[in-house]
């Protein structure tokens, strides 16, 4: 180990604390709406509360399903048709700038903060939903 | 058909011993159901074999056992999605730990964790383009943190396994 390894450690820590320092200041809030986008689209953005106890099936152009659910507050995939099953290994969601992915269905469901809430997409999307 | 010398049946065998080893690692690790902050963090160990090829300055050999490994996983636990995905982290990460070895003289630790966080950040843009998303941004802290420990793991293991290369190399 020389000089320039010890700096580049130094440098790695550095990047990483600095990392974690500007998600923290990007994603805040309480978590609000889930926003559930396909290939970069926008497909449905709905507050977390009224969804709350429900299952959304996310039905895909190539005939596949993603089954996402909401409890307590949590959103998770409970099933799903794609090949690897990624997506329900997952796990449950709860905060702001969480996500769950499914590549072999280009879904993303994202939970966002109160923080975003001045979008003005955000109410035509929610009535486009219902 | 033609008679081949020992030294080239050595190193084939030597070679397709790696294969197997690295991708009975990826194998292994995918039935680990632990879930670590965020999508597709993982030891990699497969990469230990890589980095052990590459200290030894055989990069052909590192690149030819890795698109082995890759393309064979793909096939018999995996998907095209598998395959794009580790495809993109395993070329990076090779160039980068390559180059800080030779070109930057680095240490191979160094080199090692410098390779982890490439591997992670190569998969994060290949998420992001597939998905056409910003979403996954949200993970980049979490993704660099867990590439610089992977690289950490398998820069040590690497380090100990090192002496024992050329014995199994037989020469």
């Amino acid at each position: 180990m020389k000089r320039r390894d010890f700096l580049f450690a130094a440098a790695v820590v550095f990047l990483i604390i600095l990392c974690f320092l500007l998600r923290s200041v990007l994603y805040h809030g309480e978590a609000v709406y889930l926003e559930i986008s396909r290939d970069g689209t926008m497909i449905s953005w709905t507050r977390l509360s009224e969804l709350e106890g429900q299952e959304l099936r996310i039905a895909s152009p190539d005939g596949g399903y993603n089954l996402v659910c909401i409890e307590n507050g949590g959103v998770f995939v409970r099933e799903a048709d794609c090949e690897n099953g990624d997506c329900i290994r997952q796990g449950t969601i709860h905060h702001t700038g969480e996500s769950i992915i499914c590549l072999p269905h280009k879904l993303t469901v994202t939970i966002v903060g109160s923080a975003d809430s001045g979008s003005g997409d955000a109410q035509i999307y929610d009535t486009i939903v219902r | 058909m033609t008679q081949m010398s020992p030294g080239k049946t050595r190193k084939l065998a030597f070679l397709g011993l790696f294969v197997t080893l690295s991708m009975m690692l990826s194998y292994l690790e995918s039935l680990i159901p632990v879930y670590l902050g965020a999508p597709g963090i993982k030891p990699g160990l497969a990469n230990l074999f890589i980095l052990l090829l590459l200290m030894d300055k055989r990069p052909k050999e590192a690149v030819t056992v890795n698109l082995l490994r890759i393309v064979l996983s793909g096939f018999l636990f995996g998907n095209l999605f598998s395959v794009v995905y580790s495809m993109a982290g395993a070329l990076l990460s090779m160039v980068v730990m390559y180059a800080m070895l030779f070109a930057g003289r680095f240490h191979s630790l160094t080199a090692s964790i410098a390779g982890g966080i490439a591997h992670n950040l190569a998969q994060l843009a290949v998420a992001v383009l597939v998905l056409d998303t910003d979403a996954m941004i949200y993970y980049l802290p979490a993704l660099v943190l867990a590439g610089a420990a992977a690289g950490v793991l398998n820069g040590l293991l690497a380090g100990i396994l090192k002496p024992y290369l050329r014995r199994l190399r037989g020469e």
